[in-house]
């Protein structure tokens, strides 16, 4: 019931003097909306780099097979891996198990390379196709949206067997429906060999999204088994293969799993070893100075917030001298130190919470106009909303607290005769 | 202490050789009251006189208990004033006393009722209580027609007015009146002394501190101060 009243009370007298009210609320108005701001700019940055992590795949953990730098000397020959120190699918499928909780992809892939791709009964005679081996988790990793048919199988790549999966722009170009696509054979003619595969599955080409290499592809890409190629190149392994985790936050954890995994199976290997890279690591890197800089200039605001808090104590020292006369006669007609004190510090925390609305309002409209202009997402933070309006409120009370308590201590005689 | 009042009921105010000193830095020490000897009964009319610096003001402030005794007993409806803190004498002040002051002392920004309403809002009466008493008082002071109008939209006689319907609002043992018609033209000033005869009549009991002879008059008894003693 006080409270109300104190409320009122307040309120009427912020009234009968705006102007100074307003310039009061200026300075907590500033404080709280750049705080919002930097906050909200802030989260919108963070949030556009971690989509763009997400969408560019740079969660993924690189694995290859490098020489050892031994540093010894210059006068080992460079010799190129032996089947021994690469990988293969079974030594990767080992690992896939191992981890098999934290894994939700494996990808690896052989290029065999530009060949032109021939149909028997095409519309165009022929069309250049880039042709990939790829496993499995090639598809999962890459977002590769399958239009008819199957992607390429695990059994497929264990038994090097002579399947592809055909971009839809090959399939276009080669028959005049895709209907009956499935199941028959492509021919691809090399400089030096023709192989032929029988079409198992069509995916969509028409958008290029998703490729972690990202730029352009000159060519359509034709999928066949990763061993298949291999077979056709005949190359002895797998040098490079990439993990996709099975959440962003596992990346790590699996990063420096993967690492002490292989390092313990290349112990042995005087030529090579195993480097494990994950983009993760690097992130990190820059969202701590993300966060370094945002905390950097929050303390700014911050301060700019102290300020303006300095400004409401100074306005309620001010005012508590104004009406020394007032508070006397509250106290002559039996207002104890609580109600004097409640009442002024009421008024600080009207200043304090009526500017805090104004600065968040401010504030996020600011830092929405900023993240629009830099095509970043908007990222309005609820608790950072209800923090801030905490905060003024508890700013009202920290720097009302000792105007408020200087008027409560008056002494109601001496208060009396104050002219 | 409420067999205490109920037994000294007579008394509203017993006070027996009240001294008050001031220390004026140390080691000086300057007494304003060499001994006051005090006894107001329920329903009396009193005044207080003495010309500046008989310590009059003092007097007041300690009978309205704003102030404490150095010395000396003070008791107010039984209640001893000196053993009570700061926020009991506030309560004291709240119950007991009603003060109407030279100057009015309205609170500025808040209309005639609000202002008759705030005893009872340190009181802790409810809304509806408090604006209904507060309407009936000011119907009683003849202020019925001012009740939603400001302390500076009201002439001196119409705010002196309020400011006795204020003393009134929480049913005190005494109304406390220090000078209150000396801001007034002597008509007016007469029209609150009348004010001031009726209430009394009705049963209140009123201390009127003042320098005026003529006033001084009107009342029961006559307290002359002189040099900080009764004479």
């Amino acid at each position: 019931m006080l409270i109300v009243e104190n409320f009122l009370l307040a309120l009427t007298s912020l009234k009968s003097n705006k102007m100074r009210a307003l310039l009061t609320m200026l300075g907590i108005i500033i404080g709280i909306s750049s705080v919002i701001t930097i906050v909200s700019i802030g989260n919108s940055v963070s949030k556009n780099i971690e989509n763009e992590i997400k969408q560019s795949g740079m969660n993924n953990i690189s694995v290859s097979v490098t020489a050892r730098d031994s540093g010894d000397n210059e006068s080992s020959t460079y010799e190129g891996p032996t089947a021994d120190d690469m990988f293969s699918s079974s030594s990767i499928g080992d690992y896939e198990r191992e981890y098999s909780s934290d894994i939700k992809a494996i990808s690896y892939e052989e290029n065999i390379g530009d060949g032109e791709a021939r149909m028997d009964a095409g519309k165009e005679t022929q069309k250049t196709v880039t042709v990939d081996g790829v496993n499995n988790g090639y598809f999962t990793m890459n977002n590769v949206k399958l239009l008819k048919g199957r992607s390429i199988n695990k059994n497929d790549d264990e038994h090097s067997s002579d399947v592809a999966v055909i971009p839809s722009s090959v399939a276009d170009a080669l028959a005049s429906s895709n209907d009956n696509l499935i199941g028959q054979e492509i021919r691809v003619v090399f400089d030096d060999k023709i192989l032929t595969y029988t079409i198992v599955g069509i995916y969509d080409d028409s958008t290029k999204s998703g490729s972690m290499f990202g730029g352009y592809q000159s060519n359509p890409t034709m999928y066949i088994p990763a061993t298949a190629a291999m077979d056709a190149n005949s190359s002895s392994g797998i040098q490079f293969f990439s993990v996709m985790p099975s959440s962003a936050n596992s990346a790590s954890k699996l990063s420096s799993e993967t690492e002490s995994y292989f390092k313990k199976l290349y112990k042995s290997n005087k030529d090579f070893t195993v480097d494990v890279y994950n983009a993760q690591k690097d992130v990190n890197d820059v969202m701590s100075s993300i966060n370094k800089i945002k905390a950097a200039i929050a303390v700014i605001a911050g301060i700019a917030l102290l300020v303006g808090g300095i400004g409401v104590m100074n306005i309620m020292l001010v005012s508590v001298t104004e009406r020394t006369r007032e508070i006397g006669v509250r106290k002559a007609i039996g207002a104890k130190r609580s109600h004097i004190k409640t009442q002024f510090i009421i008024e600080a925390m009207i200043i304090c919470g009526i500017g805090g609305i104004i600065g968040i309002i401010l504030g996020l409209t600011v830092a929405t106009i900023v993240a629009l202009k830099m095509s970043l997402p908007v990222a309005i933070s609820i608790p950072v909303i209800i923090i801030s309006v905490m905060f003024s409120m508890g700013i009202g009370i920290f720097f009302g607290f000792y105007p408020a308590n200087k008027a409560a201590k008056l002494d109601p005689i001496e208060a009396l005769r104050y002219e | 202490m409420e067999n205490a009042a109920k037994t000294q009921a007579a008394h509203i105010i017993e006070m027996s050789n009240i001294h008050k000193s001031f220390y004026i830095g140390t080691p000086q020490e300057l007494e304003i009251l060499h001994g006051i000897d005090l006894t107001v009964d329920e329903g009396e009319f009193i005044s207080i006189v003495g010309a500046s610096g008989s310590g009059k003001s003092t007097l007041m402030n300690i009978i309205g208990a704003l102030d404490k005794q150095t010395e000396g007993e003070y008791l107010l409806r039984g209640i001893d004033v000196k053993s009570a803190d700061d926020d009991h004498l506030a309560e004291m002040r709240n119950k007991e006393i009603g003060f109407v002051f030279q100057n009015f002392n309205l609170i500025p920004r808040i209309n005639a009722l609000k202002n008759v309403e705030l005893p009872m809002l340190y009181a802790g009466d409810s809304t509806a209580e408090r604006t209904e008493k507060a309407r009936a008082l000011l119907e009683m002071v003849e202020m019925s027609d001012w009740v939603t109008h400001q302390p500076n939209e009201l002439s001196g006689g119409q705010k002196q007015r309020v400011a006795i319907a204020r003393a009134l609002a929480n049913d005190p043992a005494i109304i406390l009146a220090d000078e209150p018609t000396g801001a007034l033209d002597s008509r007016t000033g007469h029209l609150v002394m009348d004010l001031f005869h009726r209430i009394n009549r009705d049963g209140k009991t009123i201390v009127l501190i003042t320098h005026s002879e003529e006033l001084a008059a009107e009342t029961d008894r006559q307290i002359t101060l002189k040099d900080g003693k009764i004479c």
